[in-house]
């Protein structure tokens, strides 16, 4: 399964990415947090999974983040494998989200 | 044609053309099929099979084997041809033992096969077998000409955006013949772009932008950052002007989650140093002209363009030391992750080591070569694109290939004044409006460009010295610049009251086209005759910039106690 949703106690989830994090995973990725609307809810993508990591995806990380930014929630990133850590890295994207090694 | 299937949907099958040479089986399979709900054609050999083949386009065949002029299998291929693509089940009729004929019958194009003597519910299962596959194969095919139809559509408009892009986008470019670049799509178009543009102090800015997603999805983002960048540029914005009003229209206009990673980089045309910004791009490298060793890197710092409503605080554009005959290289990640058929990455190293290694004149050419060499042929997945910049005086002063002609000089008399008070000044610039007004009122750029400097020295003095009561000495010692630049700040910040007007007109005088330049500031004043004896006597060293303005107008003369300056510049 490229990717799966579990909850965290009763104000989080984790969105486990698994293979390619790449525009294929598109539609999964949003249908992961569309209807979740609890307010403060912290979503965790873990990427330790994950071997590829491309700007679709960086774009779908900014949408989940404008997701939870109207939920007051948060999005943390986890555990990202070297090479997808370096391209979060090269967008900055260390200055907009917490990640968690 | 239409029949009640087996199944009991509706069929648009057609009717069943059976051919047998033999009477008896002919007429008991005739039978079954007209209970099943089909119209019947029956045909008593080959040639009559073929010809109401042709003639009534059945839907579906059965087939004997043996027949008495021509080959059952023979006949199957005939009928297959005049078929075409249309799907036309064959079912071959056969006395022959199951396993034979089967496999016989498939390998001559026929769908199944039906043993004689026909038993109704074998012909029933097989009919809805049948009705199934057809209603699979219709549906794949209906598919199939809307993916078409959808495929052509999106290539054309594909190639419209392509046209527009490289008219609209590309050939305002500064004229880059110096500038070597490497621009690859990995489709139809190209989600990366570069822009060159010479700013109005006869330096030059160039942008290499990275935009998510390929095709019309770059193409929305290209053009207002094009128009964005020239017009900005052109008229002397600060880097971090242009920047901030690039991510702000890239925000604004590119849905939540595409951005376009970029560098943008200025040259002074003293080559003295370069100002250099990367948001999201591999590190921007500058080799030193004299060994070829790397003296700097930029990396990234900061997210790309369009992804953040403003700038993080403390960050800004790099100013490096560079020289005449050094090398600055902007590439795309499209470079830094090109594949080799085995999937390895081209990366930095092997990028920085064909840079360095190669002869300061070839150094394109080497990169170039080395990541062909390395890819090997490998598909290409991302765009990539190269920009080489030879630090080199030729590379100012040129003019863009679209450039605008020489329109009459403007013959009708204006003015335009622009105050600005202790707040604004804190916050505005006055010289893009004042240039933007010029460009608006048909001044030549290659008279913007003179007046730019006028107006920048004439606005630094009223400012700095006028209003701020700074030492303009310091700013010409070695160290003093920095200090001098934090004076500024300081006293700048601390202003209170003040006020300096600018104001520009364009008068014919003496039979030539005159644009009057002033500068008015509330400040002291000073002892003008006391710094024209001294500047005159080539003693102060800090006279120099209004030597310069001296040199390029017709008149400069300072008037109200040197609160007032007024400069005429014929165009």
């Amino acid at each position: 399964m490229p990717l799966q949703v579990s909850p965290l106690g009763d104000s989080g989830s984790r969105i486990q990415i698994s293979g390619r994090f790449d525009f294929a995973l598109h539609r999964d990725f949003r249908e992961a947090y569309r209807n979740q609307a609890q307010s403060g809810h912290v979503f965790r993508v873990n990427l330790a999974q994950a071997q590829y990591m491309d700007s679709s995806a960086l774009g779908m990380l900014l949408l989940l983040k404008e997701h939870a930014d109207t939920l007051r929630g948060k999005v943390v990133i986890e555990a990202p494998p070297l090479a997808i850590r370096r391209i979060l890295e090269v967008a900055s994207f260390d200055k907009v989200f917490s990640i968690e090694a | 044609m239409n029949g009640i299937a087996p199944s009991g949907a509706q069929t648009l099958l057609g009717p069943a053309l059976v051919v047998d040479d033999d009477p008896t089986s002919r007429l008991v399979l005739e039978r079954m099929l007209l209970a099943e709900g089909y119209q019947v054609l029956a045909a008593i050999n080959g040639g009559d099979a073929v010809g109401q083949f042709a003639a009534a386009s059945p839907g579906l065949v059965f087939l004997d084997v043996m027949l008495p002029d021509i080959d059952g299998y023979e006949v199957a291929r005939q009928i297959r041809e005049l078929a075409g693509d249309r799907y036309v089940p064959l079912v071959f009729l056969s006395s022959l033992s199951e396993g034979e004929a089967l496999t016989r019958c498939i390998a001559a194009g026929g769908d199944d096969f039906l043993s004689k003597p026909c038993r109704r519910e074998v012909l029933r299962a097989k009919l809805t077998a049948i009705e199934r596959t057809r209603r699979l194969y219709e549906r794949a095919r209906r598919q199939n000409d809307e993916l078409n139809l959808l495929h052509d559509r999106m290539q054309r408009d594909q190639e419209i955006a392509e046209q527009v892009f490289s008219a609209a986008v590309m050939a305002d470019n500064a004229a880059s013949d110096l500038l070597q670049t490497l621009l690859r799509s990995a489709d139809t178009f190209n989600g990366d772009i570069m822009l060159s543009a010479p700013t109005p102090q006869g330096g030059l800015c160039v942008l290499l932008g990275d935009f998510t997603g390929h095709g019309l999805a770059a193409a929305i983002g290209a053009l207002p950052l094009s128009q964005t960048f020239h017009a900005m540029v052109g008229k002397g914005f600060g880097m971090q002007e242009v920047l901030t009003e690039i991510n702000a229209k890239l925000r604004h206009l590119l849905p939540t989650g595409m951005f376009m990673a970029g560098c943008l980089v200025r040259l002074e045309p003293d080559l003295s140093h370069a100002t250099i910004w990367n948001s999201g791009m591999p590190d921007v490298l500058i080799r030193d002209g004299a060994s070829g060793a790397l003296r700097a890197r930029v990396p990234s710092q900061h997210p790309p363009l369009g992804v953040l409503p403003r700038f993080l605080p403390g960050v800004a554009p790099l100013s490096l030391e560079i020289a005449n005959g050094d090398t600055i290289l902007l590439c795309s990640d499209g470079v830094t992750e090109a594949s080799d058929p085995g999937g390895e990455l081209f990366g930095e190293a092997r990028l920085e080591a064909a840079v360095c290694d190669a002869p300061a004149d070839a150094i394109f050419a080497r990169v170039t070569a080395s990541l062909d060499a390395f890819t090997r042929g490998a598909h290409q997945d991302d765009d990539i694109s190269l920009v080489v910049i030879p630090c080199q005086p030729a590379l100012f002063g040129r003019r863009p290939q679209g450039g605008e002609g020489t329109p009459g000089l403007p013959t009708t008399s204006w003015a335009w004044s622009l105050r600005l008070e202790a707040d604004s000044l804190r916050s505005t610039d006055p010289l893009p409006l004042a240039i933007g007004h010029l460009a608006a009122m048909g001044i030549p750029e290659a008279h913007r460009q003179p007046l730019f400097m006028i107006l920048a020295e004439l606005f630094s003095n009223a400012l700095e010295h006028g209003l701020l009561g700074l030492d303009s000495c310091l700013k010409h010692e070695t160290d003093g610049f920095v200090a001098y630049y934090a004076q500024r700040e300081q006293a700048l910040a601390a202003l209170a009251d003040g006020a300096i007007t600018l104001s520009l007109a364009c008068r014919q005088e003496d039979g030539q086209a005159v644009i009057v330049l002033g500068m008015t500031d509330t400040g002291p004043g000073f002892d003008v005759d006391g710094l024209e004896r001294a500047t005159a006597g080539g003693r102060l060293p800090c006279g120099r910039g209004i030597q310069v303005v001296r040199g390029l107008c017709r008149s400069l003369v300072f008037l109200d106690q040197g609160r007032r300056v007024e400069a005429r510049y014929v165009l």
